[in-house]
């Protein structure tokens, strides 16, 4: 008797011909060729749906809602990776990051600012916050991230590469030469440093 | 002798003082003048000497550039990811021909090279050769249909070159490979949420 009532349920839910529910979407090349904010919101659904452990990925799922203009459900998520780590400042910066790609500002800065409160030490969550706030602009509160980090490790000269690349992509070219010389004076001796930088100027270009 | 002529030739280069000033200055320069610099501290590994072909080749130092990457290819014949680069090289250049004919050599000379030949798709293809781009993804995928990774890799890559068909296809196969996988949801997600773009 119960199957028979789950078979008519399921029954009259496929028969509504409107847009598959979570778990029943068919995810077929039609499907990925469709709406993109269908596809957004129905994969970072799925994502969910499998209880994902690791807090970095609840994180993306609410970049991935917040692409798929579902700022309830994003906030959802962000909220949950921030409970279950909140001390962790990579997963802390992947939710201003989410933020401040889709625009909301004061939202982003609140969020790398619990960095510096929860997880100050951790230089790989300071630089990449100083390096996504230079990529879209904000060099002052970037440059401060940054200084941060200067603070932690003098001598990241890797970060400090990464970092100036950031910059001349916003086009802050001085800006930016100030940290490759920074770099440049730590290992003079370096290869890897020179190669890298060959490699910016050579893939840069068109932004200057 | 040969270290004396070697330390004669790398004094002026290493006087020349990679300072803020310099780092302002001409970018197709300063690209070639940092390969210079690099080349001459340690000049074995053949990918790095393919990049700085790369870069030489930006600086309009052709020569330079083809000795680079004859040095490369000795240096590892068999590397697929060696010619990959040195056809990115080529195709930066804008020199079609001699970046298919690297490709050809990196599956001749390295055939099972599935991650390879899946980065050179994507390099194809953000270059503008999609139908080259899609027939060598085609090959990578036929050496392992379970890998989603290379899957997501090409149809992010179709996305940002707004080829929306191309990237269906490619996330369809994906989630085929892999549908309780977390990391694949997410990733076809974030694909679609940057249009494409490369995270960092």
């Amino acid at each position: 008797m119960r199957a028979a009532l789950l078979l008519f349920a399921t029954l009259s839910l496929a028969g509504q011909g409107a847009a598959p529910l979570p778990g029943l979407a068919s995810f077929d090349e039609a499907f990925f060729a469709g709406d993109r904010r269908a596809i957004l919101e129905a994969c970072a659904d799925k994502a969910r749906s499998l209880k994902p452990k690791d807090a970095k990925y609840l994180a993306e799922c609410g970049r991935a809602y917040l692409a798929a203009l579902d700022k309830p459900k994003a906030e959802a998520a962000f909220r949950e990776a921030e409970l279950r780590e909140p001390k962790d400042g990579l997963v802390l910066r992947l939710i201003a990051q989410g933020w401040l790609k889709h625009g909301y500002k004061s939202e982003a800065l609140e969020g790398y600012g619990k960095i510096l409160v929860r997880d100050p030490k951790n230089k790989e969550a300071v630089s990449l916050a100083a390096v996504d706030l230079a990529e879209v602009g904000l060099v002052n509160e970037a440059e401060r991230y940054m200084g941060t980090m200067t603070l932690l490790d003098k001598d990241a000269w890797e970060r400090f590469l990464q970092f100036g690349r950031a910059l001349l992509v916003a086009g802050q070219r001085k800006k930016a030469a100030t940290w490759f010389a920074r770099a440049a004076i730590l290992k003079p001796n370096e290869e890897k440093l020179f190669l890298e930088l060959s490699r910016i100027f050579a893939e840069t270009q068109s932004v200057m | 002798m040969r270290p004396l002529a070697f330390c004669l030739l790398a004094l002026p280069l290493l006087s020349q003082g990679l300072d803020e000033g310099a780092f302002r200055g001409d970018p197709k320069h300063l690209a070639a003048a940092c390969a210079d610099r690099a080349r001459l501290l340690r000049p074995k590994d053949a990918k790095m000497l393919a990049e700085y072909g790369r870069s030489f080749l930006v600086a309009g130092e052709r020569t330079k550039a083809e000795e680079c990457f004859q040095a490369a290819r000795l240096e590892s014949p068999k590397d697929a990811d060696v010619h990959r680069l040195i056809a990115v090289a080529w195709l930066r250049g804008g020199q079609r021909t001699e970046a298919l004919k690297a490709i050809a050599d990196m599956q001749t000379l390295d055939p099972k090279a599935k991650n390879a030949f899946t980065r050179a798709a994507v390099n194809l293809q953000d270059f503008g050769l999609a139908k080259e781009a899609d027939t060598l993804m085609e090959r990578a995928w036929i050496l392992d249909p379970s890998d989603w990774q290379n899957c997501i890799f090409f149809g992010r890559a179709a996305l940002r070159k707004a080829r929306r068909e191309a990237a269906a296809k490619w996330f369809s196969r994906a989630t085929q490979a892999k549908p309780t996988e977390e990391r694949m949801w997410n990733a076809v997600a974030l694909a679609y949420a940057d249009n494409g773009t490369e995270p960092h």
